[in-house]
């Protein structure tokens, strides 16, 4: 069965998925919370997500002194937030169902992108590694690549429940943005 | 230099999507009160299309066309300068849209 994600009435987002996959999904808070924990600034990963202000490198400093921490914790209530809802996911046979509270859909989306940016700076993704016909199974990375496709597509649907319009591509320009006109579903390009 | 984008938007000083962290000095605006920064956002291979519309609207207050305007001005030309404000309000908007996870820089615009 597939990926449903769906906004309730009460404003909640509904997220169903396989059991496996959702233990999967439990497996990553760990990853980002180590990475946060003693941030190493030298690590292109954590760069990432601490990325620059300024081009000036004195006034970057500053403004990283400054605002640093709250980057850092905002990064961390994601994890927590994530974390949160997938201990209290419901299970049924092997569906489970993950609840995302309206205060925290930002908070959960924001955790599965910066999931998504470690994910693709420690593959080195560049613009043209998109397209799914280029898969392949035997990467040394597989596994991991294959994550960051399925959090492409859980952020697909996450932002589809967002109550806000998504953007309509106009068809494509180049033979590169074949295949994803139609600006929705799991073969999106990223900008 | 980078050449401010002509169109550009300028937020207009009554929208103030979201609630504003404490910053540090209110000083800023008054030493240059006639000096905007950009606020550019960055081309990544990462983030999703859909994503950054999403951001631009949310954060902003922008409409989905203005949203899907700059999010593809990011896309084919590398950077967008998506607002254009006080040097306080451009440090917020960056800020922000770092914990949204796009990466985000703020200049002073060409006098």
């Amino acid at each position: 069965m597939m990926l449903k994600v769906s906004r309730r009435k009460d404003g909640t987002v509904a997220v169903s998925l396989n059991l496996y996959e959702a233990l999967v999904l439990k497996s990553l808070p760990e990853r980002i919370r180590r990475l946060l924990t003693d941030p190493d600034f030298s690590d292109r990963t954590v760069l990432r997500l601490f990325p620059r202000a300024y081009r000036d490198p004195a006034k970057d400093r500053e403004y990283r002194r400054l605002l640093g921490e709250d980057l850092l914790r905002r990064k961390l209530a994601g994890v927590e937030a994530f974390e949160k809802s997938l201990r209290r996911m419901r299970v049924k046979q092997l569906r489970a169902e993950i609840t995302v509270r309206a205060e925290d859909y930002d908070l959960w989306l924001g955790f599965v992108n910066d999931m998504r940016l470690v994910l693709g700076t420690e593959l080195e993704i560049e613009e043209d590694d998109w397209s799914d016909d280029a898969f392949d199974a035997s990467h040394p990375r597989a596994e991991d690549l294959a994550l960051l496709h399925y959090l492409s597509w859980l952020e697909e649907e996450l932002l589809q429940a967002s109550g806000f319009p998504l953007p309509r591509i106009t068809p494509p320009e180049s033979p590169r943005d074949s295949g994803s006109g139609k600006g929705e579903g799991p073969a999106d390009k990223s900008t | 230099m980078e050449e401010p984008n002509g169109t550009g938007p300028v937020l207009s000083g009554g929208v103030s999507p979201g609630t504003r962290e404490k910053t540090t000095t209110e000083t800023d605006s008054l030493v240059s009160p006639d000096r905007l920064w950009n606020v550019i956002v960055w081309n990544d291979p990462i983030n999703l299309m859909s994503y950054v519309t999403f951001v631009f609207q949310k954060l902003f207050g922008y409409s989905i066309e203005l949203a899907t305007k700059l999010m593809l001005q990011v896309h084919n030309e590398g950077r967008s300068i998506v607002a254009s404000v006080e040097r306080e309000k451009a440090e917020y908007y960056v800020s922000r849209l770092h914990q949204y996870g796009l990466q985000a820089t703020l200049e002073k615009q060409d006098a």
